[in-house]
């Protein structure tokens, strides 16, 4: 008799409590999954852009790893920038430093700058898309470029169950 | 291709590591493994990527880490055949209640208070592509773990293995490996078929199909290899090679299944005969190459995954109570259970210490999350470091709570007790767990 209630005790009952807390958290709601590699296009930009030469190669891809709201990222055909930030709803904010000699020489004032990138996530049925900007704040000479990027179909297959 | 050069001093390095950090923890009472778990930490991001960035992108770089990964799958898959092998299947029969209780209790409560943990973490630190039943279960099989073999090694070293207290807990974590194994089956299979890419009927039906065929015919089959070796009168290389065949047929399978190559692996250490003759010298063959070679691989390519900068702020306390479900519900559970079952409070605590000692099987589970999308990178360093403070702690709390001389009184009073044999026959003493 003592063995079972003990059984009952530490197996039956948090079993049943198992059940429960799979039930309770299927209503939670997890940030939106932006991680994965987004293979990035520059839209038009008018007058002098520092930021463009990360942008216009065709292997430029912005890749993102995501731990909730938190992410980490790298942007540039090369990798040549580290970025971190977050997610809020649907918007990213990142920001990094390019590391002096990982720019082109006719790029003027990106080394030791401090790059923003922020980006609002379209989510469709299929697909999962990002449109935004990034620019240097610091320098009052370069425009900020637009951009979109798309992510392949494997990383938006997975749906909450 | 590869290159020869520096995977060979990606090699060299990680060796040195393991073996030095490995003797440095031993000289203060912890198994080697532990010392290993740890070289890989701090070969990785975390600590060489942080103090020496330059030798670590020239030592590591992103490229190479293919040949990297797949030398350190390859030597996971053998280890996890090993496991298969050493685990004896007499241990699940017989039970004494207590061991019953602790067992089942030191899995269900681990898991249980994962779970809850899920309903606090899933908003935090997951995102929309992993459902809340995938994260939840992975997070309690994660906690649930017992590392098996540096368990039976760790009972062998202090001489409880003879004792109540060592035969509970050896049966007790032998249910657990097998469970956790089963448990994260399930959860790849309940993670994987919300993916539109995997057929569920092929994932599940295959799966049940194959686990059904290699404990019935292909177990009925492998018997035959015994009669070989009765013929040939001990193990040939082309039994040795027949093996090494049927571990990769088997890992393959489960990987096409969509399950994970170290449930085949796993799987065909189980259904192997256990012919004395197979067994001991099958380990002799490959335990020094694992032990050496594959797993301080396996940890290197660990730690290069662990990024613990990805732990900053809050995310600091959110990983001090990973920790500390961890222990409330393993040692705590474990503890209770035993408690509960008639045993004295001091043995029943050292249950819980020993059983929640989760080890390289832990890195292992994680390491399977990692793959499958179901835990995020700043998760799996809080998980890695959790696994290491929980093997880490064993040593010392055991000693405090069976100091020395109170460990020896045991022992004679069990030498002289009548009928308190063990249930099962020491593990062999080498291979971490």
């Amino acid at each position: 008799m003592r063995h079972l209630l003990s059984y009952l005790l530490f197996v039956g009952i948090p079993l049943a409590g198992l059940l429960g807390v799979l039930r309770v958290g299927q209503g939670l709601e997890a940030p939106r999954a932006v991680h994965g590699s987004w293979a990035v296009q520059p839209m038009a930009a008018s007058g002098r852009v520092c930021t463009r030469y990360l942008l216009s190669d065709a292997d430029s891809t912005l890749v993102i790893s995501q731990s909730g709201r938190e992410l980490t990222g790298t942007l540039g055909p090369g990798a040549e920038v580290g970025l971190k930030g977050a997610l809020r709803g649907d918007q990213i904010a990142l920001e990094g430093v390019i590391q002096p000699g990982a720019t082109p020489r006719h790029v003027a004032c990106t080394a030791g700058d401090t790059l923003r990138l922020t980006a609002k996530v379209f989510a469709t049925r299929d697909a999962r898309q990002i449109q935004g900007r990034l620019w240097f704040p610091s320098c009052a000479d370069c425009g900020a470029v637009g951009f979109t990027a798309a992510r392949p179909r494997e990383y938006h297959v997975r749906r909450r169950a | 291709m590869p290159d020869v050069l520096l995977l060979l001093s990606q090699i060299a390095g990680i060796l040195v590591a393991a073996r030095l950090v490995g003797r440095a923890v031993a000289v203060i009472g912890q198994p080697r493994v532990v010392g290993e778990m740890l070289a890989g930490i701090l070969l990785g991001p975390s600590l060489l990527g942080w103090a020496a960035p330059d030798l670590f992108h020239a030592l590591f770089p992103p490229v190479s880490l293919g040949f990297l990964s797949a030398l350190s799958q390859i030597g996971l898959v053998f280890f996890m055949f090993l496991v298969g092998l050493e685990l004896d299947l007499r241990l699940l029969r017989g039970q004494t209640r207590a061991a019953v209780i602790t067992s089942h209790a030191s899995i269900i409560l681990p898991f249980f208070l994962g779970a809850c943990l899920a309903l606090f973490l899933y908003p935090r630190l997951s995102d929309d592509s992993v459902s809340f039943a995938g994260f939840a279960l992975f997070l309690g099989a994660a906690m649930s773990v017992t590392a098996f073999p540096v368990l039976a090694r760790m009972l062998t070293e202090h001489g409880m293995l003879k004792t109540r207290l060592g035969s509970v807990t050896i049966a007790a974590a032998a249910v657990d490996d097998v469970t956790a194994w089963c448990i994260l089956a399930v959860v790849i299979v309940v993670v994987r078929t919300a993916e539109a890419t995997v057929s569920i009927p092929m994932m599940l039906g295959g799966t049940v199909l194959y686990v059904a065929a290699m404990l019935t015919v292909v177990r009925w089959g492998l018997r035959r290899l015994e009669r070989v070796l009765e013929r040939r009168g001990g193990l040939s290389q082309d039994i040795v090679a027949i093996v090494v065949f049927f571990i990769l047929a088997s890992a393959w399978t489960t990987e096409r299944l969509g399950v994970h190559a170290v449930f085949g692996a796993f799987l065909a250490g189980v259904v192997m005969p256990r012919d004395e003759q197979l067994v001991r010298p099958l380990l002799d063959r490959f335990q020094d190459l694992m032990i050496i070679l594959f797993l301080p691989l396996f940890f290197a390519f660990t730690g290069l995954r662990t990024h613990i900068s990805l732990i900053t702020g809050d995310l600091w306390v959110y990983c001090a109570l990973i920790i500390a479900v961890a222990v409330l519900g393993k040692l705590g559970g474990s503890a209770l259970a035993a408690r509960t079952s008639g045993m004295s409070w001091r043995d029943s605590w050292a249950i819980g210490t020993l059983m929640n000692t989760r080890g390289l099987m832990e890195l292992v589970v994680l390491n399977v999350g990692l793959d499958i999308g179901v835990i995020s990178p700043a998760l799996f360093a809080m998980m890695v470091l959790m696994a290491l403070v929980t093997t880490f702690m064993t040593s010392p709390v055991l000693a405090r709570i069976y100091p020395g001389r109170l460990l020896a009184a045991s022992r004679r009073e069990q030498e002289a007790a009548i009928g308190l044999s063990p249930t099962t026959s020491p593990p062999h003493p080498q291979r971490p767990g």
